[in-house]
């Protein structure tokens, strides 16, 4: 699966850097989603998620052609939102409740559980989403790549320009340090009513 | 292990206007030399201004073309940036934060102050990385004069990808996950 | 294995990223170790919930497709006036006006100045092939998209 898109990418990219807009448009409508989503996660913030999507691609139009050889345009263009969601916040906080609240908010569809089990799973959804805001910004930057995006470690590596070894690290310090603050969240008893 | 920061095109284009003003400066010369002044440009009129005003295109020539020949490097201690004579400076690793690339947009190219303590050192304007430091740095231009300390330093590579790579190996380097009894 | 080893590398025996034989290192050890099975399940349940969070999709606003290509048109086309610009206000009168309109200026001083200029526009010319030949992509692809649309 992964090696046939990656072709339908190379082709696309191909296509795009002889000229052809047709081609772009079609990388937009193939990673449009992907890539707003992955950024409203980070960012917490659905207008900024959706300027910087549009900021993405408007660097996918003047990077692309620049770009020699063959290109992993996934790990490419995860690399420029990332980087893109980086720069924006090297002088801002992040608006870290709205994501917990958005976050928890879609997570608690829950009907087939008892009315309690329903509650309790709600409070931890609140807590694990509240932990996953607080947690810095790399560290949230590699947990979202697996398990939001689906991403293997040799794929988070070429977006997070690290070798597997060093993906693998820091996904450990990220869990630690979410298991920490989840930890934290849980032993407080803190709980936000329902959204 | 060193790096680029000028590719093909770049050096095509830096070049030319290197030539281009080489050839104008000649041609100012030629027309100062009879006496006649090109419209609108202030000419030297005496020998001393003559003289100053060849050394001042001497030394930016100077500047320009020694960009051609320097190269960033990476060694085992330490990340030395360079451009030409106007610049050198020496990062050691130990005091590297983090490095990435980034997407800023800079205004201009060569050495820099940027806002909030932001050293640029560039000859393009993308292709850019950030060099984030533990402590904020001195560093100096023409190998003299010293700049205010700099939390950060970026700088433009033609394998931005492939330095960020080559550091991130280099700096908090993970811990063995195979134990000796596995070998 | 003492458990501090295994730990690092439950993360990844989770997310299937060992090879055949960690992976059978990881199981014994698992097996006898109810901090590290625990550990497991626990990390288990981290992966659910935070997949339950960041699973749903949130739709892209429709109207971000028509606002990006209206802004690329936007970028290309001001990309393409200010090389125009630069190529055509600034260069040519520099270089070549005095060839043609100064007879009293040395001719080598405006044949060298010519020559100068010649050499700028030379050095510019990809930048401004780069962004006429962007704006035409772009107006083309406006043009039969509006064309198809009809």
């Amino acid at each position: 699966m992964e090696g046939s898109t990656q072709a339908d990418d190379a082709t696309l990219v191909a296509r795009f850097k002889r000229g052809e807009l047709r081609a772009y448009e079609h990388l937009f409508d193939r990673y449009q989603a992907r890539i707003y989503n992955y950024l409203f996660r980070l960012t917490g913030d659905a207008e900024l998620a959706e300027d910087l999507t549009q900021e993405v691609f408007l660097r996918v139009f003047t990077e692309v052609r620049k770009l020699k050889g063959a290109i992993n345009f996934s790990a490419w263009i995860y690399r420029v939102a990332t980087n893109l969601c980086y720069d924006h916040f090297r002088h801002r906080a992040r608006n870290q409740r709205v994501t917990a609240k958005i976050m928890a908010q879609h997570a608690i569809s829950d009907t087939s559980n008892t009315p309690e089990q329903r509650l309790l799973r709600r409070e931890r959804a609140i807590h694990m989403a509240e932990a996953l805001d607080r947690l810095p910004m790399h560290y949230r930057t590699i947990l979202l790549l697996k398990y939001a995006e689906g991403m293997s470690y040799r794929q988070i590596g070429a977006v997070l320009s690290l070798s597997e070894a060093a993906v693998t690290s820091l996904l450990h310090r990220a869990r630690m340090e979410l298991r920490r603050l989840y930890s934290l969240k849980e032993e407080g008893g803190e709980s936000h009513a329902v959204l | 292990m060193k790096f680029s920061y000028m590719s093909p095109t770049a050096r095509f284009t830096f070049g030319l206007i290197i030539v281009s003003l080489i050839l104008m400066s000649a041609g100012l010369i030629v027309i100062g030399s009879r006496g006649q002044h090109y419209p609108g440009i202030r000419m030297p009129e005496s020998i001393p201004g003559w003289t100053l005003f060849g050394a001042l295109m001497a030394f930016i020539l100077l500047i320009l073309v020694s960009a051609f020949f320097t190269q960033h490097e990476v060694t085992d201690r330490e990340i030395i940036i360079r451009q030409g004579i106007l610049f050198h400076g020496a990062i050691p690793l130990d005091n590297v934060a983090s490095v990435r690339e980034t997407l800023r947009k800079p205004l201009g190219l060569g050495v820099r102050i940027g806002p909030d303590r932001t050293l640029f050192v560039n000859t393009a304007l993308t292709n850019l990385v950030v060099i984030e430091l533990k402590k904020p740095q001195r560093f100096k231009v023409f190998h003299l004069l010293p700049l205010w300390e700099m939390r950060r330093v970026i700088i433009n590579l033609t394998e931005p990808e492939a330095f960020v790579r080559y550091i991130h190996d280099r700096i908090a380097p993970p811990e063995s996950y195979r134990p000796q009894s596995w070998a | 294995m003492p458990c501090s080893e295994v730990e690092k590398l439950l993360g990844a025996y989770h997310d299937g990223e060992l090879d055949a034989e960690q992976r059978a290192h990881i199981e014994e050890h698992v097996r006898h170790c109810p901090r590290c099975a625990a550990r497991l399940e626990e990390m288990d349940s981290y992966a659910a919930m935070i997949l339950r969070l960041c699973g749903h999709h949130i739709p892209p606003p429709p109207e971000m497709k028509p606002s990006l290509f209206r802004r690329l048109r936007r970028q290309v086309l001001r990309t393409l006036a200010w090389s125009l610009i630069l190529m055509l206000a600034v260069i040519i009168p520099l270089s070549f006006a005095p060839i043609f309109f100064r007879e009293d200026i040395p001719r080598l001083g405006r044949v060298l100045l010519g020559l100068s200029g010649l050499t700028l526009t030379i050095a510019l010319a990809p930048f401004f092939y780069q962004a006429l030949r962007d704006a035409g992509n772009v107006i083309w692809y406006h043009f039969t998209a509006d064309r198809e649309e009809e």
